[in-house]
C-alpha cells in the first residue's frame, strides 16, 4: 500500500507521503463516501480510525512538468489500481493507510479479479462517489492523458510542429509512438516534402504487365534472361502485400517520395530486373535516340526514324521520308513534334501523334549532322560549315550562322546562346537574335565532336573534348 | 485596416479566461486577428473582448511577446523558397529565453497563439517544439515528451523497414 501511494504523489496527486506523515492527525473521515452499496463486495471497513494526513488541494495540473510524469512502463493494470486507490480517499483527505488491513485486502481482492470483474467494480465504485470524489478522481487521472503535450494539441497544430521537421527528424519522431506515426503520415507535411525536392506525379510503369512480357513471345521483342517475368511478377507481388501493421496507412505523397528514392537507388545498385529488345532497323545503324516520357524515337542510316512505346515494347510508327540516313533527331520539350537531319540535307518536322510530316526544311548544302532544339526553335548544324536557325512551327528559317571553316559536328542550343563545334578544330559561341558570332574559342588540336554546356550557371561554361572554358 | 499613429495608440481593452483585465494598445495588439476582426464587429464600444479560452498568466506573456515585435512587419504568407524552408527554425535569442519554459506552459503559448490568430507567434511556437525535436533519437523523444513505446514487435520492425531508405537519403543530401 505503501507503493501504491508512494507512486500516485510522483503523478502529482498527493502530497508528498513523507512530508505528510510528520503531521499526521486524528481525523474524522467526514470525506469518506464510500457506502456499503459500493463496498459490499469488496468487504472494506471505512474505518474512521485511519490515520489521515491534509492533501495538497492544488490542481495537480499546474505541477505537471516532466519530472512528474508517471513512470512509463506502468502498465495499464497498475493504472487501475492507481485510479482505485485514489477513489478510496475523500475530495480533501488522502489517506495515508500504511497498516490498514483493510485497505490492503480490498486491493488485493481487486487485483484478483479478472480484468472485467474489475472494470465492473470500478463503475460500481464511480456511482457510488460524490461529486468532488470525481473532481479529484479525474485530477489524479488526467496526467496520465495530458503527459504528451504534441499529441494534445490541435491536429494541425500538432502538424504545424511536425512539418517544420527534418527528414531524419520526423522519421525519429515517427517511431515514438502509435500516435506520434500516425501524426507523421499527414498529406501536408509529406506533400511540402514533395513541393521541396520538386516531385511531381509520375504515372507508375506498367511495363511488365503490359507489353514487355507479351511482346516477349511475339516477334521482335523479348525479354532477356535477366531474371525471368515469373520472378519478376513475384517480386512485385510481395512488394505489393507487404504489410505495415494496423495503426497505419501510407501517405501517398510518401510513397512517391519513397518511390522516387526506390528509382534512384535502383538505377544506382539495382540489379537489372527486366528488359525488352526493340528491333526494327534490320542491319541498319541505330544514329540517335531520343526519349520523351513513355516515347522513344530511334534514327537509323536506313533513312527512317521509329517511335516506339516504352511501356508497350512495341512500335508505334516509322517516319519514312528522307531519302538519306538520319543522323539526329530531337523531340520538342511538349513532346509533339519530332525533328530530324539527315545526309539528304533535309530537316524534317514530324507530329508526334501520328507520325506524320509536318515540314520539310531545306537550305543546308549538305548532311545536318547535329541539332538543338529549344521552344519552338532549333538550331542545326551541317556538314556545309553553317548553322541554320529554325522556326519549327511555322517552318521558316530565321538566320544563318557563318563563320566555321569546316563541318559543324555538334551543338547545344539555350533560347538564346548558341554554342557549336567543329571541324575546324573551334568552339563558336553566337546569339540566337542577332546571328552574330560573338566568340570563338580556341585550343583543341584536333576536331570537336562534342560539347557540352553550362547554361544555367551564372558563368557559361562549354566543355568539349576535353577542354574546359570558362 | 487604418494603420495611423493615432489610431495605433488607442487602447483595447481585453478580458482573461479568469476576469483580469489588461488594456494594450491597438499598434500591440494588431498583429492577433481574432482581436481585429472582433474590434470591426463591435465598432466603438470600449467593453472588454472577453477572451474565454486564454488564461491571466499565459494572456500576459502574449501581450509581453506583441509588446516586443509590434514594430516587425507581418511576415509573408507562407515560406515558399525551398531553401529558407530547411533554415526555417532558426529563432531568435530573445525568443529562445521567452519560449523557455515548461512544456505545458509551451503548450499554452501555442494554443493562446492560435485561438487569438496571432501566426508569428504560433511559428515560432511551432518552431521551438521542432527545435525541441530536432537532432533527438526516438529514445530521447520518448524521454523528452514523458511517452510510452506502445508499438508491438512486429510493428517496430516494419517502422524500421519503412524508413529505411531514408538514412541513405539523408546521405545523399549531406553529400
Amino acid at each position: 500500500m505503501c507503493d501504491e501511494i508512494g507512486t500516485s504523489s510522483k503523478a502529482g496527486s498527493c502530497s508528498s507521503s513523507r512530508g505528510a506523515r510528520d503531521d499526521v492527525e486524528d481525523r474524522p473521515s467526514s470525506g469518506m463516501m464510500m457506502d456499503d452499496n459500493a463496498m459490499d463486495t469488496s468487504n472494506v471497513a471505512t474505518s474512521s480510525n485511519a490515520i489521515y494526513c491534509q492533501m495538497q488541494s492544488d490542481s495537480p495540473l499546474e505541477d505537471l512538468t516532466p519530472e512528474t510524469y508517471p513512470s512509463p512502463s506502468r502498465s495499464e493494470q497498475d493504472m487501475q489500481m492507481m485510479n482505485l486507490d485514489e477513489g478510496s480517499c475523500s475530495a480533501s483527505v488522502a489517506l495515508a493507510c500504511f497498516h490498514l488491513p483493510a485497505i490492503d485486502n480490498w486491493i488485493d481482492t481487486l487485483k484478483a479479479w479478472d480484468g472485467p470483474t474489475r472494470k465492473f467494480a470500478l463503475d460500481r465504485m464511480l456511482d457510488a462517489l460524490a461529486p468532488e470524489d470525481i473532481r479529484h478522481l479525474r485530477d489524479n487521472i488526467e496526467p496520465w492523458f495530458q503527459k504528451d503535450f504534441i499529441s494534445c494539441l490541435p491536429y494541425e497544430l500538432s502538424i504545424l510542429i511536425l512539418k517544420k521537421l527534418a527528414l531524419n527528424d520526423l522519421i525519429n519522431a515517427a517511431a515514438v509512438s502509435r500516435r506520434w506515426r500516425v501524426l507523421s503520415e499527414n498529406e501536408f507535411i509529406w506533400k511540402k516534402r514533395c513541393d521541396e525536392i520538386g516531385i511531381t506525379l509520375v504515372e507508375p510503369s506498367y511495363r511488365v504487365s503490359l507489353g514487355w512480357e507479351k511482346s516477349a513471345v511475339s516477334p521482335g521483342v523479348k525479354i532477356s534472361n535477366h531474371l525471368g517475368y515469373t520472378q519478376l511478377a513475384e517480386h512485385r507481388e510481395i512488394k505489393k502485400n507487404r504489410r505495415y501493421g494496423s495503426v497505419y496507412e501510407r501517405e501517398p505523397y510518401k510513397s512517391l517520395i519513397m518511390r522516387r528514392h526506390s528509382i534512384l537507388s535502383n538505377w544506382r545498385r539495382g540489379p537489372i530486373r527486366g528488359s525488352c529488345v526493340l528491333k526494327g532497323h534490320e542491319d541498319h545503324v541505330i544514329t540517335c535516340l531520343q526519349i520523351h516520357g513513355d516515347m522513344l524515337v530511334t534514327g537509323s542510316d536506313d533513312n527512317t526514324l521509329r517511335v516506339w512505346s516504352i511501356e508497350k515494347g512495341r512500335l508505334t510508327f516509322a517516319l519514312v521520308g528522307h531519302t538519306g540516313g538520319v543522323w539526329t533527331s530531337q523531340i520538342s520539350e511538349d513532346g509533339k513534334f519530332i525533328v530530324s537531319g539527315s545526309t539528304d540535307r533535309s530537316v524534317k518536322v514530324w507530329n508526334a501523334a501520328d507520325g506524320s510530316l509536318v515540314h520539310t526544311l531545306s537550305g543546308h548544302t549538305s548532311t545536318v549532322r547535329c541539332m538543338a532544339l529549344s521552344g519552338n526553335i532549333l538550331v542545326s548544324g551541317s556538314r556545309d560549315q553553317t548553322l541554320r536557325v529554325w522556326d519549327i512551327e511555322r517552318g521558316v528559317c530565321l538566320h544563318m550562322l557563318t563563320g566555321h571553316a569546316a563541318a559543324v559536328r555538334c551543338v547545344q542550343f539555350d533560347g538564346r546562346t548558341v554554342v557549336s563545334g567543329a571541324y575546324d578544330f573551334t568552339v563558336k559561341v553566337w546569339d540566337v537574335i542577332t546571328g552574330i558570332c560573338k566568340q570563338t574559342l580556341h585550343g583543341h588540336t584536333n576536331r570537336v565532336y562534342s560539347l557540352l554546356v553550362g547554361f544555367s550557371s551564372d558563368m557559361f561554361l562549354p566543355k568539349s573534348g576535353n577542354i574546359f572554358w570558362k | 485596416m487604418a494603420a495611423d499613429g493615432d489610431s495605433m495608440d488607442r487602447i483595447v481593452k481585453i478580458k482573461s479566461k479568469d476576469g483580469q483585465i489588461f488594456d494594450v494598445t491597438l499598434g500591440t495588439i494588431k498583429k492577433s486577428k481574432l482581436i481585429m476582426t472582433m474590434l470591426e464587429q463591435l465598432g466603438d464600444s470600449t467593453d472588454a473582448i472577453p477572451l474565454p479560452n486564454v488564461d491571466g498568466s499565459t494572456l500576459k506573456k502574449v501581450i509581453e511577446w506583441l509588446e516586443h515585435h509590434k514594430e516587425e512587419p507581418e511576415p509573408a504568407e507562407e515560406e515558399s523558397d525551398p531553401l529558407r524552408m530547411r533554415i526555417s527554425t532558426d529563432i531568435s535569442e530573445w525568443d529562445k529565453t521567452f519560449f523557455d519554459v515548461e512544456q505545458s506552459v509551451l503548450q499554452a503559448y501555442i494554443l493562446a497563439a492560435n485561438y487569438l490568430s496571432i501566426k508569428p507567434l504560433l511559428d515560432i511556437g511551432c518552431k521551438t517544439v521542432a527545435n525541441m525535436i530536432k537532432g533527438k533519437t526516438t529514445e530521447q523523444l520518448r524521454d523528452l515528451f514523458g511517452l510510452e513505446d506502445d508499438f508491438t514487435d512486429e510493428e517496430r520492425a516494419a517502422i524500421k523497414r519503412e524508413y529505411a531508405w531514408a538514412d541513405d537519403e539523408e546521405n545523399q543530401a549531406a553529400a
